[in-house]
């Protein structure tokens, strides 16, 4: 048994090793794995006491590692090393012989010529035996020191195996023979920990697997649990695709390649890569990046989408004269869509008809059973129709270049009344041209002493319908965020980010209807319905019903409340998840209607779970 | 280890050590005065009392006794510990082209040797005559310890010596001593220059019964002790953290290594002056003859240098009798043609 006790190591001022602590019994095949300078080489160098760790102890068999003398070490545990270079001509068979030197005084004994023998036969070397050392390959010399390190500790039953990177340098059928072994003794007692590279091998031969990050123990567990994207994509920042045999139960991961065009990184080569128009560069880095998806690469490439959407034009992308009224009231003919509402952490896709179109001095508003919209037209800039292969679809964007709101045809879209949609708004002039970026400046948050704090709570304490709390911040000059924080007693409360998943989760499981607000500067698009297949994976929260998706990620999420507001028709509660700027991600109400109260299951749920 | 393998190993034992002894009797007979080795053997015969009838010239029994003995069995002594020293400390260096020089004994005898015979008459006057002729001897073996002490001190990081420090500290050890000598020699007038240059080319022309007597252990425990650390010094080969993970401690054998070799390098210097090439090239044919394992290296060394140095002594000896040659000019100049050959037909297992 061996007990890792939250081991650091620093030197220099570097932190190499930060509080690690795991513990590996005899049986297990532990893999270490974590990208180059993740501090593996550093951690076997402490298991195997090249070095004294700053802090923590490790603990072999109950007994610190330090009270241990060489000689009881070396009859416990050995080490192959990543690096191993013989500087004479020693043969084959004298350095596998080193390996028993803790053995015998003078001259090999039986059991250490059997020893030599054994281990020379499984590590494929007796052909070498008589060999220099100096003759033999990187992956050959590798195979004789693996037969050493093996024979140093043929005749225990419970020792413990330390290889770092032992099959660097190997040809495949011994990095399987190596690895083969270390597991063949693992089951028979041993306790191995070795640093591997290769993620597919390790997955394969480890029982267990402990990813370092930046000298952190970041997972610890079963290849199945522990190799998963977006593990892998945190240590490595690799992109990669991970599946588990079903019948063998061996994970694989198949990492995506690179592909990098030298004229981005070699200035020599630049000339053809600059000269290159942007749609060049679109269409490289998309074969580069198959699965990025467009908003991705516009930052990538630190432009905006719209204009990487318009080196299309001509081709699969139209730019539509910006009658947007005009083009939005044709969209009912379309009939079954699916609507697009997006800001930087949250994405609302709504299936449905988008019907009853009316205009009111504020916005245009699509008050359909399905698809429910408040669209503010005024930053409605550019429109677009997409068409490529089946995928058909109308999107706006504003003065920026951000989009704003898209609509996508399904399979039981009209789709003859789009073609003749996008016929008719066709703009003349389809060339590209440049949007400038629009630069944001948030109003600075006023001071509270100039806010009247006591108007303000008497306003919102006498609110008749919710809708009046966004003229209530203009009338106060308040920003979102300092309205809540300067919120009545019992208006708004901050919550955990957790409330949020287990509200929904709540919601799901109880089927109580909600209604979820996403928006952005031109749009607001709420889904009013039940919830119900719950899908988070990694740090994206997301909803997949066959009508309604939603994809929220949570690191965007700055803080969470709970906000009351009072209506005619009693208490309106909220759940509201604000990014780091105050601005609104997401906003979930119980589905209600006016002149109705609010669902007393809705209030259940919050009440039960906001913590 | 293989059964071939261990075999040709004791026909070189046996082969040096027959070798080594057909050049103490055939040295013995040779020199200015020729004693026939039929005579040799019957002196040698007469003295053990196995023989005692056979009776010989008493002239040839004194020659042999108080002359030539004496000598061919320091010849003996100084070739064993160089051989074996040099096996050892090319070790310890993981490097093939290491010998004891480079951790500064010979510079820091040499120094100490210059400096005696050089400011013999304004320092060490009053000195010299109360220790005589031993004043030469013991201040080069201090000179060997001290600069192999330094050169240890300053390798030492972490409390660990290091050997890639410690070949730095040793070639800048080396180069003060250097320098120190040079200083002193561009002093000395015409007599000590004639001294120095001799002392520099070594010569076992000291060799009496009372220098042989009091190198003899210096020379002795080395040559016992140094093969106990072969496993050890083995194992330095694949390196060091390997070696501390079969169970040993890497610097305590570095530690012991380097004194048991000054020790004898050191003792040996300081009676004969430096004698050359016979550390570094003594090693390489034994291992290019029998293999790399200290186990075997270390003794054959030991047994290869008396054999060399012996033979090497009386070709000083005789070449241009009754001028006696430096033996280091014997030395290099036998040496460096059997290295040639080597290196060229065999340069890849040489080097590496």
């Amino acid at each position: 048994m061996l007990r890792v006790e939250s081991v650091s190591y620093e030197t220099g001022n570097r932190l190499l090793l930060k509080d690690i602590s795991f513990s590996i019994k005899g049986g297990e095949m532990v893999a270490i794995l974590g990208a180059n300078g993740a501090g593996k080489s550093t951690l076997m160098k402490i298991l195997c006491r090249e070095k004294q760790p700053t802090a923590g102890r490790v603990l072999f068999d109950g007994k610190d590692l330090r009270e241990y003398s060489a000689k009881e070490m070396a009859a416990k545990r050995a080490t192959l090393y990543q690096q191993n270079s013989v500087t004479m001509a020693f043969t084959v068979q004298e350095v596998v012989m080193m390996g028993r030197y803790g053995h015998y005084s003078s001259n090999p004994a039986e059991r250490d010529l059997r020893a030599m023998q054994e281990t020379m036969e499984v590590c494929g070397i007796n052909y070498l035996a008589d060999r220099s050392m100096l003759t033999l390959s990187g992956g050959e010399q590798q195979r004789v020191h693996l037969a050493r390190v093996l024979a140093q500790l043929w005749d225990n039953k419970e020792a413990l195996l330390l290889l770092d990177e032992p099959i660097s340098g190997m040809d495949l059928q011994y990095q399987h023979q190596t690895l083969a072994i270390a597991a063949a003794l693992a089951s028979k007692g041993f306790m191995v920990i070795s640093v591997l590279h290769d993620i597919n091998l390790a997955a394969q031969y480890a029982d267990r697997i402990l990813m370092l990050k930046g000298g952190r123990k970041w997972w610890d567990g079963s290849p199945m649990e522990v190799l998963t994207s977006q593990h892998i994509y945190t240590a490595f920042a690799v992109h990669a695709q991970v599946e588990t045999d079903p019948k063998t139960l061996i994970t694989h991961v198949v990492p995506e390649g690179v592909l990098l065009n030298a004229g981005t990184f070699n200035s020599n080569m630049a000339i053809n890569y600059n000269n290159m128009t942007l749609k060049e560069k679109y269409q490289a880095y998309q074969q580069a990046h198959p699965k990025k998806r467009i908003l991705d690469i516009a930052k990538d490439f630190n432009i905006s989408e719209a204009q990487l959407l318009m080196t299309g034009l001509g081709d699969q992308v139209t730019l539509l004269r910006p009658e947007m009224d005009n083009i939005l009231k044709q969209v009912e003919n379309l009939g079954h869509v699916m609507a697009l509402t997006r800001n930087e952490y949250c994405v609302n896709e709504r299936k449905g008809t988008y019907q009853n179109f009316s205009q009111t001095p504020h916005a245009a508003l699509f008050l359909g059973e399905d698809i429910d919209l408040r669209l503010f037209l005024s930053k409605w800039k550019l429109a677009f129709s997409v068409s490529e292969g089946d995928n058909n679809s109308l999107q706006f964007f504003d003065e920026s270049g951000n989009a704003v709101h898209k609509i996508y045809l399904t399979g039981q879209s009209d789709k003859e009344n789009f073609i003749k949609l996008v016929a008719h708004f066709k703009a003349e002039q389809q060339a590209f041209f440049e949007i400038k970026p629009v630069l944001k400046t948030n109003r600075p948050e006023r001071r509270d002493a100039e806010i009247d704090i006591q108007g303000f709570h008497t306003a919102w304490n006498t609110m008749k319908d919710s809708h009046e709390f966004f003229g209530l911040l203009h009338r106060f000059g308040l920003n979102r965020m300092q309205a809540l924080r300067l919120a009545p007693e019992g208006r708004a409360m901050q919550m955990s980010l957790e409330s949020f998943r287990r509200t929904i989760a709540h919601c799901a499981v109880n089927e109580v209807p909600v209604m979820i607000f996403t928006g952005n500067e031109g749009c607001i698009q709420i889904h009013t319905g039940s919830v119900k297949n719950l899908a988070p994976t990694g740090s994206w929260f997301n909803v997949l019903d066959p009508e309604f998706n939603l994809h929220v990620n949570e690191d965007g999420v700055s803080s969470l409340w709970h906000v009351v507001k009072p209506s005619t028709d009693g208490d309106v509660n909220s759940l509201e998840l604000y990014n780091k700027d105050g601005e609104v991600i997401l906003q979930v109400f119980g589905k209600r209607k006016p002149g109705i109260p609010e669902l007393e299951t809705w209030r259940e749920a919050l009440a039960g779970i906001l913590v | 280890m293989g059964v071939e393998g261990s075999f040709k190993k004791k026909i070189i034992y046996i082969s040096l050590s027959a070798g080594l002894l057909l050049a103490i009797l055939f040295s013995l007979g040779m020199g200015a005065m020729k004693i026939p080795v039929l005579d040799v053997l019957a002196i040698f015969l007469n003295k053990t009392g196995l023989a005692a009838h056979i009776t010989v010239d008493p002239m040839y029994e004194n020659v042999l006794q108080f002359v030539r003995l004496p000598r061919v069995l320091l010849g003996l002594l100084v070739g064993a510990a160089l051989g074996i020293s040099g096996s050892a400390i090319q070790g310890i260096f993981r490097n093939p082209l290491a010998e004891p020089g480079l951790i500064g004994i010979s510079a820091g005898a040499s120094f100490m040797a210059v400096s005696i015979i050089g400011l013999e008459f304004v320092l060490f006057a009053g000195l010299g005559k109360v220790l005589g002729f031993y004043l030469l001897a013991f201040g080069s073996f201090a000179g060997a310890g001290i600069a192999a002490m330094l050169v240890y001190q300053l390798s030492k990081t972490d409390g660990k010596p290091n050997v890639a420090t410690m070949l730095l500290a040793g070639i800048a050890i080396n180069a003060l001593a250097g320098a120190l000598t040079g200083l002193i020699t561009y002093l000395a007038d015409e007599q000590q220059l004639r001294t120095i240059t001799f002392w520099m080319l070594g010569s076992l022309g000291g060799a009496n019964w009372q220098v042989v007597n009091s190198l003899f252990p210096f020379v002795l425990i080395p040559v016992i002790c140094l093969p106990f650390y072969s496993k050890g010094l083995n194992l330095f080969a694949i390196g060091e953290h390997q070696a501390e993970q079969i169970g040993l401690n890497p610097g305590r054998i570095k530690a012991r290594v380097v004194f048991l070799a000054t020790l004898a390098v050191g003792a040996s210097v300081s009676v004969t002056g430096i004698i050359g090439f016979v550390g570094l090239l003594v090693p390489h044919t034994i291992r290019l003859m029998g293999g790399v394992d200290h186990k075997f290296v270390l003794p054959a060394s030991a047994l290869l240098g008396a054999l060399v140095l012996t033979l090497s002594d009386m070709l000083a000896r005789t070449v241009a009798a009754p001028i006696e040659l430096p033996i280091g000019v014997i030395t290099a100049l036998l040496g460096t043609p059997v290295f040639l050959y080597i290196l060229v037909k065999d340069k890849k297992k040489i080097l590496y």
